[in-house]
């Protein structure tokens, strides 16, 4: 692992707003501005999100259960990390300039696609993540064998915007003591109105070469049956993708900035990963 | 689903998927379920419910290979490609239902 760049990584935020469209005699409470760590959750934001708007006087105080998050009018997920509903935002499509803005609705019933994570909640959902990514990189040898303290401090690293916390815990995770090559890389690939795509995707080719960011992007979405469903007959599938937007056109997004297609995967599952161990890779359009 | 020029739309996939209970959790008469690769464990969490007859008071989790829970929102198409099961030649995607959490 590259201390400088995990560090650039986690220090990285992003400015958010959150709205409230209470109604009533008072009208809507003045926003809440914050900025936010990439890697925090909205599950995390929201109970001091709420404190702020039930500070105000004679208000009626608005309970997490009677709300529901949206962005852009669409229900927001609360447990994926913030930085990746940024970017999956494309930056172009953001209300204001830069600024995430997320409405806080009270109106009843919540949407059905709408979960609402409490901050217990959102704790199993991050280790369980972890698991996940470790059973990728190792069959979950090395979850299994740390400590009980171990989880729930990496997570309260998370909670608590602490580095040095982070850092001590995410290389054990990230360069197991053994030195073993990770069996497959973490990685989630979100295509613009999809659900994520995720696939065993080894370190090296088959000839011992390093696989690169762009060729386990390429081979994660051609394999995928929503490019299958717009496969022309003409065309075999063997040769490269009918995705919309062909490889080389497609931008690789992830804390904000493109990746470069040649990186090694291994350097970005080691550093550009999220604290959930995952690499979230958001695909954007070519400029 | 968008098909560009293909004439003839191509089947959903369909994923084939085992349960099996954990600790105290019901046994199902039907362990096996057939559903589309484009569904969410969240989807199937809910038929699950209704199968079991859970209140919603009962918590269920589900497991892969009896070691963690798996995103509620990964479809089944992820489920499979990363790990579905080859015993007899069939993708099979296995999984563990508790009604308590039951690893870590």
């Amino acid at each position: 692992m590259d201390y400088e760049v995990s560090r650039k990584v986690w220090d990285s935020q992003i400015p958010v707003q959150f709205t409230l469209q209470a109604g009533g005699p008072l009208g809507d409470p003045l926003p809440y501005y914050t900025m936010l760590p990439r890697f925090t959750y909205l599950a995390l934001t929201l109970p001091k999100v709420l404190s702020s708007f039930n500070r105000r006087e004679n208000g009626e105080t608005i309970l997490a259960e009677k709300v529901h998050l949206e962005v852009n009018g669409a229900p927001v997920k609360m447990y994926i990390p913030v930085g990746v509903i940024y970017d999956q935002l494309n930056q172009k499509n953001l209300e204001s300039e830069g600024i995430l803005e997320i409405h806080v609705r009270t109106s009843q019933p919540a949407p059905l696609d709408f979960q609402m994570v409490s901050v217990d909640s959102m704790r199993a959902m991050f280790c369980q993540t972890v698991k996940e990514a470790d059973y990728l990189k190792t069959k979950a040898e090395v979850t299994s064998s740390l400590m009980k303290e171990d989880m729930p401090q990496l997570w309260q690293s998370v909670v608590n915007n602490n580095f040095d916390e982070y850092w001590g815990m995410i290389q054990k995770l990230m360069d197991p003591k053994d030195g073993k090559d990770f069996l497959h890389v973490p990685l989630r690939v979100y295509v613009k109105n999809q659900p994520f795509k995720q696939a065993l995707i080894t370190v090296k080719h088959p000839d011992g070469s390093l696989r690169t960011i762009g060729d386990a992007v390429s081979e994660i979405l051609q394999l995928s049956t929503s490019s299958e469903a717009s496969t022309p007959t003409s065309e075999s599938s063997a040769t490269s993708s009918s995705e919309a937007s062909s490889p080389d056109d497609r931008r690789l997004i992830s804390h904000g900035i493109d990746v470069p297609r040649h990186t090694p995967l291994i350097f970005a599952a080691k550093n550009l990963s999220y604290p959930d161990n995952f690499v979230h890779i958001v695909i954007a359009e070519a400029r | 689903m968008e098909s560009v020029a293909s004439e003839s739309a191509p089947k959903p996939k369909k994923i084939t998927v085992k349960l099996k209970n954990i600790g105290d959790a019901p046994v199902l008469k039907n362990k096996k379920l057939v559903v589309k690769a484009s569904d969410t464990l969240a989807s199937l969490t809910k038929v699950l419910r209704k199968m079991l007859n859970l209140t919603l008071h009962d918590s269920l989790f589900l497991y892969i290979d009896t070691t963690f829970a798996p995103s509620l929102d990964s479809t089944f198409e992820v489920l499979a490609r990363c790990y579905a099961v080859k015993t007899t030649g069939d993708e099979v995607v296995e999984l563990q239902y508790s009604t308590t959490p039951a690893y870590g």
